[in-house]
């Protein structure tokens, strides 16, 4: 069975050959609705290996297809384990569903083809990254998921802000990327191979606590990019500008999540490292807090869902720093389906109020959008941590397992703790301002509930948002147990006591219901709060970061290179990398005045040069 | 004649007959293009068969060294050798000259009378290329470059369309000459300090090495200085590669291919031959000095391929970069020769089909390229513009292209060696060259929708950017079956 | 006093370093390239001095030859530099440095 497993690869790239090549001529909805049956079934092929893992009647191995360069240990195979099928299950459960709802969601776009063309091929490139055996395969994955990405953030292309937007994600993940391509070399370096098994199992022999604090730092730069953490996080909220959908799959349930993803699979790695992992778990309890403040002043409805994402990806970095891999994984499942679902649910209530973003011309959607409306109570209540939702049980794990560690990091369990306060205030904000009181919509708005293709996804996934948390509560450890596997190479921390992890739990319990109450009296009546103050605005500008870092990085690059530079092309790539560009390109514009086309320069430099080589070799061969 | 195999120069001697054949047929049934055509194919086409022939007698034990001196037994003055190495040349130089020469075509096309010259040139050029590889002879292999290279002075101004032609034959052969001139004094003074004009065989260079202790070892040691820089002259590696951007830009468009790519392989077969073949037990001298020819060759490469306007400019400086990747593989000794011919066996496609798309965008007698004139290429003749992408994905090293696999060989063969510094370098030195590459991609796929002037490129050209592209994809999904191959590409 | 073989060998060395000289300093292609030719022969001097030392043919064969390639080098130079020299009515090198950057 699992040698077909190649198969789930197969099915969506079949679809994205399809619908991009042949797109128009299939046209609408047919298009839409090949796209949605060859992920759904990837999903179903996956189904049965999955419940192997799940029953132990499988057991976790590489699968191997065909040898791609045996030489440095990058054979194109894929590694089933519970992590893995954990991915695989979320990638094209929560992607078909996805599929389905765009059916109705892009209704009328004239590119309606090629955004499933390109929707496919995100699910393919995912797979490929999540059931890669190799550092190699996972970095084309990686790289491919990142060019879908970009593909559909800027698919309204015609749109400027979109376009940019597209482009920036594109640039800051270039960092990222290339804090993974160092990894990977010196992992190489130290291993000889990219293979995973070779590289996990000798790694406390082979690496010094030097070299893997080195390359997990890099790796974790690389999750910075992907999964949207301080300093990299910046492209997200603007990524807002592709199609609804795109961002509930690719910037909230999978995508985004690749970097914790990849940090999980190399946990190995992250163990060897101590200073890494509170490194790690600072930078994620900061971005916790941080998009948790932004959030609270946003008033577009997405760019909540954004930073709250951020958030919430933080918490889940955070979990990797401690050594909760299997805690932030568990996040990670949760978030995909909550936060797809509050996505979508935000995508029908913006599609029924006419493409209308901003939350303060909301209000009294209730009884317009019931649907919507059921299913995004249960999202509210799932992120904001209420029993017995799946938010709840996540993030209490996480939390928990920080606060286990003790000494210092009980500084950030508070953090975590303020955090979550922030998250229940902000969705509660969110929930209320859309939905109850009276309707403060713009003139000649009617707002009328999405068709069942958009309706019946936001039920699916209430559905799972509200059972898949008791997988793993402190009293019956599924989850953990299930994900066991593949990280059977680390040492496990003892679970909490019971009567302690239920009082924790309990407080943050508490606390989450102080946030929502807070929220739920602040806007749940006629006259709003005014919200205009110097924190709200410097909040609404998400604090001004994207300015501060034109100022400190972009502007003076550009400056620096506007003087060195007479005559170079404005319309390049712009921002950081246009800035290294213009430094080598100044370099080149140096030496060309060495290429000065005379014979006589040309011949002396070949004279100089053997008489360099002549000296260096007589030196090297003792001829003096 | 001692022990004559005419397998062994079978490549050379087809290429020798099928110059001869076009000189005659010119001179006895006049000027029609259309019957060289297929004589100058179907050399080069048998030219690589007769490889596939000596690398399935090597496989069956059949190498050796050939036309030696009086006695069989005593293998003396061996003037060629046939192994996996040269099998491998012969097979490549065939193909790439066979691809090389399509694309050349158009300009065979245009210089009416005179195209028998061009055909009977590129082949002798290309016999000369091939003997740099398979004799163990160190003036045979002098005789091999200045065959080819000769012809190429003659072909870089084949069209004396303006002056910058003759600047351009000019400065290669005053260049050229003398990088010649420095290398034959190499060998000149090998023979001095070793006695031997050979790498194999009775009394070689290899026997000198391994029976002598070298006390005073001044002039050996200037002499293979010097058949160095003779040789990192021709694979134009900095800094003694100036002359590369001048000679390209100002040839004309059709013939650069032919020449960027025959030269850059036989100059990287004849190093491995003289190098990792003769001087192995020396690689503790000459190793560290090609490493940092390496890394000059990529940066600098790399940083003025940024700063060029000019397409040949830029694939120019971009083949000074490559030759630093290549020279990587140089470094690990014979375990380095696997990944040398998978790279040669692949970039070379990829300056060939690049150069047919200047050729065709540009006109083949141009001495000018602008990558401005590339400007929407992608909707004036989609198949071009989208295969001139391909070579740029390819040269750039992106994953799933041959020049990816290339350069990872390349790496680690550097890394082997203990020149992890190097790698770095070449890394950064890759990343950075993206920008350059995706520069000329973005100029195709960029530009006004009214700008239609269509651009029909000829069936030749066609061919030889269709092989290309296929030999830079194919390798870069499947590159295991190249490398299955040239694992036994070894010299003996 | 003998002549051993150093000094055949530093006379050489010698006519080579004149011969590099001469295409470094000079301006005129022709003249160039006869410094390239004088470093041709300041190569057969040695290989032809070595030879006789050694008791070797090689070297003498290897003289025969650089001097075939010599005579073949000069037919294409001459050529490329009258070309040059028919259009430009000058075979200063330095007046040719259209090709540069």
């Amino acid at each position: 069975m699992t040698d077909l497993l190649w198969i789930l690869i197969a099915l969506p790239l079949t679809g994205a050959f399809i619908n991009i090549v042949f797109g128009k001529r299939i046209g609408e909805p047919l298009a839409g609705w090949l796209g949605f049956v060859l992920v759904g079934s990837a999903w179903a092929i996956a189904v049965v290996p999955t419940l192997g893992l799940l029953t132990g009647s499988g057991t976790p191995e590489t699968i191997y297809l065909f040898s791609w360069i045996p030489v440095v240990g990058a054979d194109a195979a894929i590694l089933w384990d519970p992590l893995s099928a954990l991915l695989t299950m979320i990638v094209t459960g929560v992607g078909a569903l996805i599929h389905l709802y765009s059916i109705g969601y892009m209704h009328g776009d004239e590119r309606f083809a090629r955004f499933f063309g390109y929707l496919n091929l995100f699910i393919a490139s995912m797979l490929i990254l999540v059931l890669a055996s190799n550092y190699a395969v996972m970095f084309i994955g990686w790289e491919l998921v990142g060019l879908s990405s970009y593909l559909l953030i800027s698919f309204w292309f015609k749109k400027p802000s979109a376009a940019a937007a597209g482009k920036k994600a594109f640039i800051v993940n270039r960092i990222g990327d290339w804090g993974f391509l160092v990894a990977l070399m010196i992992i190489f370096a130290s291993f000889g191979t990219f293979d995973f098994g070779v590289i996990f199992t000798t790694a406390p022999v082979v690496l010094t606590t030097g070299a893997a604090t080195a390359i997990t730092l890099l790796l974790f730069l690389g999750a910075t990019g992907k999964s949207a953490q301080i300093p990299l996080y910046i492209w997200l909220p603007d990524a807002m500008e592709g199609p609804t959908p795109v961002s509930a799959l690719i910037h909230a349930a999978t995508m985004v999540t690749a970097g914790v993803f990849m940090m999980a699979r190399s946990a190995v790695l992250f163990e060897l490292a101590p200073i890494s992992g509170v490194t790690i778990a600072v930078i994620g309890g900061a971005t916790a807090l941080l998009a948790a403040v932004i959030a609270v002043t946003q008033m577009d409805i997405k760019k909540v869902l954004a930073y709250s994402t951020i958030s919430q990806l933080g918490y889940m970095v955070m979990g990797v720093g401690v050594g909760a891999y299997s805690a932030g994984v568990f996040h990670l499942s949760t978030h995909a389906f909550f936060k797809a679902l509050l996505f979508l649910g935000a995508g029908s209530v913006i599609h029924g109020m006419a493409d209308e973003q901003d939350m303060r011309k909301m209000g009294g959607l209730r009884k317009a959008m019931p649907v919507t409306f059921v299913t995004m109570t249960v999202g509210w209540l799932a992120i904001s941590g209420i029993f017995p939702f799946s938010g709840f049980w996540s993030k209490d794990e996480i939390l928990a397992a920080t606060f286990q560690r003790g000494g210092p990091w009980l500084i950030l369990w508070a953090v975590g703790i303020l955090a979550a306060l922030l998250t229940a205030f902000y969705m509660t904000r969110l929930y209320v301002l859309t939905f109850l009181g009276k309707p403060r919509w713009a003139e000649g708005t009617e707002p009328h509930e999405s068709p069942w293709t958009m309706t019946l996804p936001l039920a699916v996934l209430a559905v799972a948002a509200v059972i898949f948390g008791v997988f793993n509560t402190p009293a019956r450890l599924a989850f953990e147990h299930f994900l066991e596997p593949s990280f059977a190479l680390i040492s496990h921390a003892e679970p909490l006591d019971l009567p302690l992890a239920a009082v924790l739990a309990l407080f943050a319990l508490v606390v989450a219901i102080g946030g929502i109450a807070w929220s739920w009296f602040r806007y749940n009546r006629d006259e709003l709060p005014v919200e205009e103050g110097g924190f709200w605005q410097r909040g609404l500008n998400g604090f001004a970061v994207d300015d501060l870092y034109g100022r400190v990085i972009v502007e003076p690059g550009k400056k620096v290179c506007e003087w060195f530079a007479d005559s170079v092309d404005p319309k390049g790539i712009d921002g950081v990398s246009h800035g290294i560009a213009q430094g080598v390109r100044t370099a080149g514009d140096g030496l060309k005045t060495l290429q000065s086309g005379q014979v006589r320069s040309y011949a002396g430099g070949i004279a100089i040069g053997a008489v360099v080589l002549i000296l260096a070799v007589l030196a090297l061969g003792g001829g003096f | 004649m001692g022990n004559a195999s005419y397998l062994a120069v079978a490549f050379e001697g087809i290429l020798l007959i099928g110059a001869l054949v076009v000189l005659l047929v010119a001179v006895v049934a006049g000027r029609s293009r259309a019957v060289w055509a297929p004589i100058a194919g179907a050399s080069f086409l048998l030219a690589a068969l007769a490889g596939v022939l000596q690398w399935i007698e090597v496989e069956n034990g059949g190498g050796g060294m050939f036309f030696s001196a009086q006695n069989l037994q005593v293998i003396k003055s061996p003037m060629v050798v046939l192994d996996g190495f040269s099998a491998m040349a012969s097979i490549v130089l065939g193909l790439v000259g066979f691809t090389a020469m399509l694309g050349s075509w158009d300009l065979v096309a245009k210089v009416g009378k005179r195209s028998a010259e061009f055909v009977a040139l590129s082949l002798l050029a290309f016999a000369g290329l091939h003997m740099m590889a398979a004799t163990p002879n160190l003036v045979v292999i002098f005789i091999g470059l200045e065959t080819a290279s000769i012809s190429f002075y003659v072909l870089a101004g084949f069209i004396r369309a303006d002056v910058k032609s003759d600047e351009s034959a000019l400065k290669y052969f005053l260049l050229g000459s003398l990088a010649s001139a420095l290398f034959l004094y190499g060998i000149a003074l090998t023979f001095a300090a070793t006695g031997s004009l050979t790498i194999y065989g009775v009394n070689s260079i290899r026997d000198f090495f391994s029976e002598t202790v070298v006390s005073d070892p001044g002039i050996l040691l200037v002499g293979m200085a010097l058949m160095l820089v003779g040789l990192m002259f021709k694979i134009s590696a900095a800094p003694f590669h100036q002359w590369a951007p001048d000679v390209y830009q100002g040839a004309p468009s059709g013939a650069v291919g032919l020449m960027a790519a025959g030269v850059k392989i036989a100059g990287f077969a004849a190093l491995g031959r003289i190098f990792v073949g003769g001087f192995i037990s020396q690689i503790d001298t000459w190793g560290p000095i090609v490493a940092v020819i390496a890394a000059l060759s990529m940066v600098i490469g790399t940083t003025m391929a940024l700063v060029q306007t000019d397409m040949k400019r830029l694939v120019a400086y971009s083949g000074v970069a490559h030759s630093g990747y290549l020279l990587l593989t140089l470094l690990a000794g014979v375990e380095g020769m696997s990944a040398m011919w998978f790279y040669l066996a692949t970039y070379p496609f990829m300056i060939v089909g690049t150069f047919a798309i200047i050729s065709t965008v540009s006109g083949p007698t141009s001495t000018s390229s602008p990558i401005e004139a590339m400007r929407g290429l992608s909707r004036r003749s989609p198949e071009m513009g989208w295969l001139l992408a391909i070579f740029m994905f390819g040269m750039s090293g992106m994953p799933f292209f041959a020049g990816f696999v290339g350069k990872i060989l390349a790496f680690i063969a550097a890394g082997d060696a203990g020149y992890i510094w190097l790698v770095v370098v070449a890394t950064l030195t890759t990343v950075i060259g993206f920008a350059f590459y995706l520069r000329v991609v973005a100029t195709v796929f960029s530009g006004e929708d009214d700008d239609t002037t269509m651009i029909d490129p000829t069936l030749s050209s066609r061919f030889a950017v269709v092989i290309g592209a296929t030999v830079t994809v194919v390798f870069g999904i499947v590159p295991w079956i190249l490398i299955d191959v040239v694992r036994d590409a070894l010299p003996l | 006093m003998t002549l051993t073989i150093s000094w055949f060998l530093i006379l050489a060395a010698a006519l080579f370093s004149i011969g590099v000289a001469g295409v470094l300093i000079r301006r005129n292609a022709l003249v160039m390239f006869m410094s390239i030719e004088l470093m041709l022969n300041s190569v057969n001097l040695t290989f032809v001095a070595v030879s006789r030392e050694l008791g070797l043919i090689e070297g003498q064969v290897a003289a025969l030859f650089v001097m075939v390639v010599a005579a073949a080098e000069v037919t294409i130079g001459l050529a490329i530099i009258v070309a040059v020299f028919r259009r430009k009515a000058s075979a200063n090198v330095d007046e040719l440095a259209e090709l540069r950057g």
